[in-house]
């Protein structure tokens, strides 16, 4: 498996896409978190993190997930997660994330439900 | 350290370094895949073992900086011994490599998920912790 | 042969057994990824992975089909910028040894 670490940001008028590429550990969980905070800065309070080409999340990416879903509740924002696999939404669930945090299976769905 | 391995064991001894634990779990996902796993276990494997390498590289304050990994290729599946050198598990030594700032809800908590996550995704886990290291050994079925 | 590797090494003992190699060669992969080889770099690597461990079975004395594949890995990347692939038969012979310089991804 190729681990290229990227992100990708699509920023709409309402809403912001950030996707995921790569084992989502402590580095790229600081690079998300740091372009979430740039996007909830410039006012997004609706945000997507699509984890489709994510194959791989350990927990140190996971709580840097949670930590961009309390930034966003700070804001009365919403973060909508799309692309997981079976076992990463298994997590997540077990987590509490679910429960602050929408799980959606692709974006078009996501974005669909803010 | 063994130096010797059965037919049906291959031995990993990884630094404790960046990316190590994700090395090793690729190394469990081409073994699994030979084994015949599905995609969905294959997963559950990497997952359980990088948290158990994480682990020993956040708490075990190992002076060798090492963690040995034993893949055991069972007929009924794959058995793992995650070991390093290090202090044990005890709270005092669970020091977090990443400050964070402080839980919003406490069902959701951002820290000491790992074993919980690797008793979900295996189906046995036993921990041996004193003061010579730690051994996580955890076993994948082939058929749950 | 030394068991005690360093903190920038890398140890995989091997059976011989069908897909071993792959096992090895991805490892290699993922551990020059992360030392950022160039793609055309991962793939030599993963090439001589693969063959050295044909080499080891096909020239092996080793009486109970086993083998060492000693990746020295990692090695330090700020002294020596590149990765050096050690495999070792069961009777502690060198087999194979290739060094690769890195060349840094842009």
């Amino acid at each position: 498996m190729a681990n290229k670490l990227d992100i990708q940001i699509r920023a709409e008028r309402q809403y912001a896409v950030l996707e995921t590429a790569g084992y989502l550990n402590d580095a790229l969980g600081e690079k998300l978190s740091k372009k979430a905070l740039e996007l909830i800065e410039k006012g997004y309070t609706q945000l997507v993190i699509n984890l489709d080409k994510t194959a791989l999340i350990n927990s140190i990416g996971i709580s840097i997930l949670i930590e961009i879903i309390e930034a966003l509740e700070e804001r009365e924002g919403t973060l909508n997660f799309c692309g997981l696999s079976a076992t990463q939404e298994r997590t997540f669930r077990m987590m509490a994330i679910a429960k602050y945090a929408g799980i959606f299976p692709d974006e078009k769905t996501a974005i669909a439900n803010f | 350290m063994a130096t010797t391995i059965s037919n049906d064991q291959v031995l990993l001894t990884i630094p404790m370094r960046p990316d190590m634990e994700l090395a090793a779990a690729q190394l469990a996902s081409v073994i699994a895949e030979s084994m015949s796993f599905s995609e969905e276990q294959i997963e559950e494997i990497q997952v359980a073992l990088i948290e158990s390498c994480i682990n020993a590289f956040e708490h075990s304050q190992s002076p060798d900086r090492q963690v040995i990994i034993k893949y055991i290729m069972r007929t009924d599946g794959l058995e793992f011994e995650i070991s390093d050198q290090g202090v044990g598990f005890s709270p005092e030594n669970r020091t977090q490599r990443r400050a964070s700032k402080p839980d919003l809800h406490p069902d959701m908590r951002k820290r000491g998920w790992g074993l919980e996550i690797i008793h979900a995704l295996m189906d046995s886990v036993d921990i041996m912790s004193g003061e010579n290291g730690t051994t996580i050994s955890m076993v994948k079925s082939k058929t749950v | 042969m030394a068991t005690k590797n360093s903190n920038d090494q890398v140890l995989l003992m091997i059976p011989m057994r069908p897909d071993m190699e792959l096992a090895a060669a991805q490892l290699a992969s993922v551990i020059a990824e992360s030392m950022r080889f160039s793609e055309e770099q991962i793939e030599e690597i993963q090439f001589t992975m693969i063959e050295s461990y044909i080499n080891v079975i096909e020239h092996s004395q080793s009486p109970d089909r086993r083998m060492f594949i000693k990746n020295i890995i990692r090695t330090d990347m700020l002294e020596k910028e590149q990765i050096r692939i050690q495999t070792i038969d069961q009777g502690g012979n060198l087999a194979w040894q290739l060094q690769f310089p890195m060349t840094k991804c842009s």
